[in-house]
């Protein structure tokens, strides 16, 4: 296919007519929207366009977005690690825990399960 | 009483910041079909092609204050711009589906005699392929091809230097291109 024949394929794509009466429904309808009043019906729905357009953004794949909450939440939990996982100065009471809970486990053997 | 139809496109738009309404219907006689083109060949499709020009003029008489005449833009290029946001608008919000692929479309009725029916099969590949082509592309394309603006014009509309502007229409023609050339191979390969 050479230029020239390219260029005549390009222009042979076709529009269809706009329906007849379309300049009418749009004259109409304007007649019902005093000028200024779009935007104050939409600020009926100013949380739920605020919603969408938040949602929108999340379904957008952000790499950079991503890594940020990432190591947002990679410094909280390093920060607050603490009130996380207790570590008590008490390794006496640590020990009696951890012998406990074995102690509790053992309680049921295989034989309960079956 | 003003004659509104001999009134250029940005004193009527004067008129329309005044509250004039017969200005805004004289307007929307004016570029309507135009428009209409404008937007079906940003969507592919007329039903909503008509939704999008709907919006778009709607959007005018309610805050016709957007069009800066003193800027120095004329009104066409400007409202190029609303229906084309639109129309991109539209089409984001619109569930992503698959186009249908060319060769498909024009290797599976080859064999149909009938010469409207060849017609209407090669104008549904055109669409589908342009259709098909990044977004930027195929306005740049749009704009320069089908609107015929000059490039200025069109790098204007779609935010881009002119040079960016050559290179997305360059592509854009390449891509419509070589998958039309394949095409032609596939049917000779399989004829």
């Amino acid at each position: 296919m050479d230029d020239h024949e390219f260029e005549m394929l390009l222009k042979r794509r076709d529009v269809p007519d706009a329906p007849s009466n379309m300049s009418h429904r749009i004259i109409e309808a304007s007649k019902n929207i005093p000028q200024g009043n779009m935007a104050q019906g939409k600020s009926r729905f100013v949380i739920g366009d605020w919603f969408s357009r938040v949602t929108e953004k999340l379904m957008m794949p952000q790499p950079a977005l991503a890594l940020g909450v990432f190591l947002l939440l990679a410094i909280g939990l390093g920060v607050f690690s603490g009130d996380i996982v207790n570590i008590s100065d008490n390794g006496a009471q640590d020990v009696g825990d951890v012998s406990l809970a074995f102690y509790v486990d053992d309680l049921f053997g295989a034989d309960d399960y079956l | 009483m003003v004659d509104h139809k001999t009134l250029s496109d940005e004193s009527l738009m004067a008129h329309i910041c005044g509250g004039d309404h017969q200005a805004f219907a004289c307007l929307v006689e004016r570029h309507m079909q135009m428009f209409f083109a404008a937007a079906y060949r940003v969507c592919g499709n007329p039903v909503e092609a008509e939704d999008i020009v709907q919006d778009a003029f709607l959007k005018l008489w309610t805050k016709p204050q957007g069009f800066d005449a003193s800027k120095g833009v004329k009104f066409t290029t400007w409202f190029y711009r609303v229906v084309t946001n639109v129309g991109i608008d539209a089409a984001r919000k619109k569930k992503p589906q698959s186009n249908p692929d060319v060769i498909d479309l024009m290797a599976d009725k080859a064999d149909l005699a009938d010469d409207v029916m060849v017609h209407n099969e090669q104008q549904d590949a055109l669409e589908a392929a342009i259709q098909a082509l990044p977004e930027r592309q195929k306005l740049a394309l749009n704009l320069c091809v089908y609107e015929g603006l000059s490039n200025k014009e069109a790098a204007e509309i779609l935010g881009v230097g002119v040079k960016a502007l050559e290179s997305l229409v360059m592509r854009a023609k390449g891509a419509l291109k070589g998958k039309f050339e394949n095409n032609e191979a596939g049917r000779v390969s399989y004829g």
